[in-house]
């Protein structure tokens, strides 16, 4: 991790000194050792703020649209997906943005750590490679930690790469165990899940791909304005379909969350069905179009 | 009016104005008969209602949901069809994600002027509906 945080501040003062870039997007310490927090830096001598570790689970990119400068941005392997899916969208122009982007060692739930008996010593230190078991669910999942092959990037170019690094013993996700109970166990999961919610938006506003933005929360969207269960419940499935062949399980939503509902445990399914059936991921390429927008080309003469 | 013991059940169609909408007037017409609590919401495209209009009609005690659109290939849009069909699978998915039954929604093509048609996929879906709903299942 040390050594990946000097090539990083070493390309983002690459890009400030040959004006490539007006500011830098990266993470920075957090106020607890085992978080982190998003940081801009303008000039070459902020690069050292810049840092990486295995907590950074923020997804950077939900501030590109906001922003009207060329930017440098760091981004782990499924950031840059977003970010693909971003510009294929039209959300941001494609020339604005440099991806400073690694080899992601995959992200570790200070949750998990904490169950295990890891002390936060000094900020960062632990390696994911060490501990493989405190993975997060999208983490184990993924595939695609390889993300283009160069650090900065202009086009990313994916490569599919087994892991190179330990992979934990017990690979199976909360979604898993859902899929074994049956109906009436699920609903009660859900039921007492979102019970909790607290109505933030925290998890609609740090999706870089979700454009709702949280206003299904609101009154006059569809809903009662009312915190039970079902209304939340509502909401979180209309997020689930809105972001069906647009998710690239960052788990941004996830971490965000206050209260700590386990929201990829409805993602990760429906990017499995996805996949298994259209074989569609999302944020791979710049032409490939998610299946439930457009369907295949009409044959020409066909249709209207 | 209407076939014996499924008047309770409480089905909605979301039907699109140029087949769907077409096809339950024909129907009408033809002196077919579907259970009369089935209520039809017409819109321009089935495929493009809102998802909060789904989402309102299950959690707001709608037995069932179905989508009634143009037929395969000969959409009014670019493909409507095709989409319907794959957000109804989609739909299927999220409701057993949120434990609920997936055989609630339904999506299905007629031509306008099959009303007939149109009448026997009603009739067939509610059945379903309310077998799900006599199994004792509360979702």
């Amino acid at each position: 991790m040390n050594e990946l945080r000097m090539i990083i501040q070493r390309e983002a003062r690459r890009l400030l000194d040959t004006g490539q870039a007006d500011l830098i997007i990266g993470y920075t310490k957090g106020p607890t050792p085992w978080s982190s927090a998003p940081v801009f830096v303008f000039k070459r001598e902020d690069c050292l703020e810049l840092t990486i570790s295995s907590f950074c689970t923020q997804n950077l990119a939900v501030f590109l649209p906001r922003i009207e400068a060329r930017v440098g941005i760091v981004a782990k392997p499924c950031d840059v997906r977003t970010i693909v899916e971003m510009i294929r969208e039209n959300q941001i122009p494609r020339e604005m943005v440099k991806i400073i982007s690694f080899r992601c060692p995959g992200m570790l739930n200070p949750k998990k750590l904490e169950e295990k008996g890891v002390s936060p010593e000094v900020w960062g230190m632990v390696n994911a490679k060490e501990h493989p078991d405190a993975l997060y669910d999208w983490c184990k999942m993924c595939v695609w930690r390889m993300p283009p092959d160069k650090d900065v990037v202009g086009e990313p170019r994916f490569l599919y790469q087994q892991p190179d690094y330990p992979l934990p013993e017990d690979m199976s996700t909360l979604a898993d165990h859902l899929e074994k109970k049956t109906d009436e166990e699920r609903w009660e999961f859900w039921q007492g899940e979102f019970a909790r919610c607290i109505r933030c938006r925290a998890c609609m506003k740090s999706c870089p791909v979700y454009y709702g933005g949280g206003d299904h929360f609101d009154r006059d969207a569809g809903t009662t304005g009312e915190n039970t269960a079902e209304e939340n419940m509502k909401i979180h499935l209309s997020f689930v379909y809105s972001l069906a062949g647009k998710c690239t399980l960052c788990g941004a939503c996830e971490s965000a969350c206050p209260v700590e509902i386990p929201l990829t445990a409805l993602h990760i399914p429906i990017y499995r069905y996805t996949r298994d059936v259209y074989g569609y991921e999302p944020g791979l390429s710049y032409t490939e179009v998610s299946p439930y927008f457009v369907a295949e080309p009409m044959p020409a003469g066909e249709g209207k | 009016m209407g076939v014996e013991g499924q008047n309770e059940v409480r089905v909605v169609g979301i039907v699109c104005q140029y087949s769907g909408a077409k096809a339950a007037e024909s129907a009408g017409l033809e002196g077919e008969e579907y259970p009369t609590s089935v209520r039809l919401i017409r819109c321009i495209c089935a495929a493009d209602v809102d998802e909060m209009v789904f989402l309102r009609l299950i959690f707001g005690g709608a037995d069932g949901v179905f989508f009634a659109g143009c037929p395969l290939d000969s959409g009014y849009f670019r493909q409507c069809s095709t989409r319907i069909q794959r957000r109804v699978d989609l739909w299927k998915q999220i409701l057993k994600l949120a434990g609920m039954h997936p055989e609630r929604v339904t999506g299905f093509w007629v031509e306008p002027t099959a009303g007939k048609e149109f009448a026997e996929q009603v009739n067939r879906f509610c059945e379903r509906v309310s077998r799900i709903r006599g199994g004792g299942e509360k979702r």
